[in-house]
């Protein structure tokens, strides 16, 4: 069987000695201006394991300075060759634009972590608790998580504006978790790296209160769209 | 300072694991993870995730590190100990992503 890592532009430069998974050497399948790279797999699925998954993000980050990438999921297996020309022929379109959407440029991700705040604590309520208390303790509650989220959106929107200013397309999410505020990606041209790590540093230092972290620069695995 | 090597591989590896299980090319028929290791994978998201939080309420307490983000953005901040560094990475050299870094705009500021 066949592992595959990535799919990129032609033409391919010499690929630099890498050991895919079970250390076996790392190929080429070429079709038009495309290429698929892989290695030869052979006994039970690749199990998740972190030395594995490092293994083959190396696979793809070390095609990344010569090429335009399109990195694929991890645990992907063709059957042979055969598969791999079907399956280079049946998406060559869809790979070629997903290969120009991506050419030149990164992915970073963005985390902002803020302050968790209290679980709202409304007064117990009372053994002679009526119903009148207790609708109005369940609205104070209530209105306690919308001014939450209303907080959680307007500083996650401020803080989201100065870095996709930097980036050709996004992808985040708002509170994904009580003490994330923002979860974002930036697709950004590789030159911009440096102005988008001063932007990083600027905003923490305009927003004691949260911390972000950084990391990248990552394949463009946010903007393949699953191709 | 080990805490904060133990910080930036536990958020590099949670970006990791965000992207190169759950986005991609995606070859339909062939992916081979099981739901039971996702959910296992997942789980240990949280798990990281808590990890950050509890390295952050140790810092709070704690002497100031040294900021990442004023390394290169691809590098390993050269005041961590590498071999103690890829210790905890995969065991090749060859397998190392060039790139490793978290530009932490908190420790920045607390530099300043």
């Amino acid at each position: 069987m066949l592992y595959l890592y990535a799919i990129i532009n032609r033409p391919v430069t010499p690929l630099p000695p890498l050991r895919g998974l079970a250390e076996q050497a790392v190929q080429c399948g070429e079709r038009g201006d495309i290429a698929a790279v892989y290695s030869q797999y052979h006994g039970a699925a690749p199990r998740i394991e972190v030395a594995q998954l490092w293994r083959h993000e190396a696979v793809v980050e070390a095609l990344l300075d010569r090429h335009s990438v399109l990195p694929v999921r991890y645990g992907a297996l063709l059957a042979d060759e055969a598969a791999l020309t079907m399956l280079l022929r049946e998406r060559y379109d869809r790979f070629m634009a997903g290969l120009a959407r991506v050419a030149g440029r990164v992915e970073v991700s963005v985390r902002v972590l803020w302050p968790a705040t209290p679980v709202v604590s409304a007064p117990r309520p009372a053994a002679d608790e009526n119903g009148r208390a207790y609708l109005a303790r369940r609205m104070a509650e209530e209105q306690a998580r919308e001014a939450r989220l209303r907080e959680a959106h307007k500083r996650a929107d401020a803080l989201h504006a100065v870095l996709d200013h930097l980036a050709v397309a996004h992808v985040r999410q708002v509170l994904p978790h009580e003490r994330v505020l923002l979860s974002a990606a930036y697709l950004i041209p590789r030159e911009a790296l440096d102005t988008f790590r001063v932007a990083i540093v600027a905003l923490g230092q305009a927003n004691p209160d949260v911390r972000l972290l950084c990391t990248g620069p990552w394949p463009a695995y946010h903007f393949v769209d699953g191709e | 300072m080990r805490e904060h090597l133990l910080a930036e591989r536990d958020v590099t590896l949670l970006d990791l694991l965000d992207r190169i299980l759950d986005k991609g090319v995606i070859i339909s028929g062939d992916i081979t993870i099981s739901v039971a290791n996702v959910d296992l994978i997942y789980l240990g998201l949280r798990l990281l995730l808590t990890s950050v939080d509890n390295l952050e309420a140790m810092r709070a307490g704690g002497p100031t590190l040294r900021a990442a983000s004023e390394q290169p953005f691809h590098a390993l901040p050269s005041e961590v100990d590498q071999s103690s560094a890829l210790a905890q990475r995969p065991s090749s050299a060859a397998q190392q992503p060039h790139r490793r870094a978290c530009a932490d705009a908190a420790e920045a500021r607390d530099r300043s």
